[in-house]
């Protein structure tokens, strides 16, 4: 019985020290999220606001997906009905064959070339394979009004 | 008394060069001077508070749930250093966000409170753990230091392989201090 009983507060105990240092940091480290992403959209965009981004035209759409080492999260601009460009601001692949992923290297392409043109990297196959079926599904919703511009105003 | 105590950590039970306790991120962190500081500083905080807990709630803790209870007190701690972390030292944190995070595995914490903070004083198991703390801290330091510094003519010592090397080399050379240490001190008497 005593233990049940200590097990219990000290759980209590500990949640509420958790809940405090999380209500007192959530806004900072959302911050910092939200700047380490705009960061990662490097050249891309330099603003997450939908709205403000629908004034310039651009629309910007967020796709989940797996990659080889987990899941990544794939962001594709829009501008004009075309592909402005496509960047990965969170993944977990593997150092050194991560590189296709800089803005620089393969993933850059999408910016100049059209997708028709753009093959998977054999080296990193499953990686390049995963940000293609992501961007072709983008480009599919977009077609379909997803990330579309509301008039909200 | 206490002066024993912050020996005993820093040099004669020193976790990492005489323990051999909580080197994975010891080695894994180790390969520049800003993440060992922010690794030191994570873990002396843990160490130390939830020896401190520990210690002031000891006489209620039954024996049979003591493991649960300082894994959960532990786990705690080191879940608000990662959110202030995540906070305040977002680049650092991204470095080594993972090693700061198994700091609740680290034997060296749980290892100290079993044998220490569950069995003494408030006082005393704040300075042992004090004394802990500087030790894993300074080793930390010290092969950071190490590492980095050696980077221009041996970039193998930036990488894990030369993580071992290193903490071997500078294991061997702090064991051969203290041998030469005790030695003269035979000899004086």
């Amino acid at each position: 019985m005593k233990s049940i009983l200590t097990l219990t507060l000290l759980c209590v105990a500990s949640a509420s020290v958790l809940a405090l240092a999380h209500v007192h940091t959530k806004s900072f480290v959302q911050a910092n999220i939200e700047e380490q992403k705009i960061d990662r959209l490097e050249g891309l965009v330099d603003e997450l606001d939908r709205e403000l981004l629908c004034d310039r035209g651009i629309a910007l759409i967020e796709l989940d997906r797996r990659g080889y080492g987990g899941e990544m999260k794939v962001m594709v601009a829009f501008k004009e009905k075309s592909v402005l460009g496509v960047r990965v601001v969170e993944h977990l692949e593997t150092p050194g064959f991560n590189e296709v992923l800089e803005p620089d290297d393969w993933i850059g392409r999408f910016a100049t070339e059209d997708l028709g043109d753009i093959d998977a990297v054999t080296r990193a196959t499953v990686t390049t394979t995963a940000v293609l079926r992501a961007v072709e599904d983008a480009v599919r919703l977009h077609e379909s009004g997803v990330g579309e511009c509301t008039n909200t105003r | 008394m206490y002066q024993h105590a912050l020996v005993d950590g820093l040099w004669r039970r020193n976790v990492a060069s005489v323990q051999l306790l909580g080197l994975c991120p010891l080695l894994a962190v180790s390969y520049n001077l800003s993440n060992a500081i922010g690794l030191s500083v994570a873990s002396s905080f843990v160490l130390i508070c939830s020896s401190l807990a520990i210690s002031s709630i000891r006489k209620l803790i039954p024996n049979n749930v003591r493991l649960p209870c300082f894994v959960l007190v532990v786990a705690t701690l080191t879940t608000v250093v990662t959110m202030y972390m995540q906070a305040f030292a977002f680049d650092l944190y991204v470095q080594i966000a993972l090693f700061v995070q198994i700091i609740v595995t680290n034997c060296m914490i749980l290892g100290h409170i079993e044998s220490v903070a569950s069995k003494t004083t408030v006082g005393e198991s704040l300075m042992t753990a004090i004394g802990t703390a500087l030790g894993f801290s300074c080793a930390l330091l010290l092969l950071g230091g190490i590492r980095q510094a050696l980077e221009p003519i041996l970039p193998l010592a930036t990488q894990p392989a030369g993580a071992f090397l290193v903490a071997g080399l500078t294991l061997a050379g702090l064991n051969c201090v203290s041998e030469l240490v005790s030695r003269s001190f035979k000899d004086a008497r």
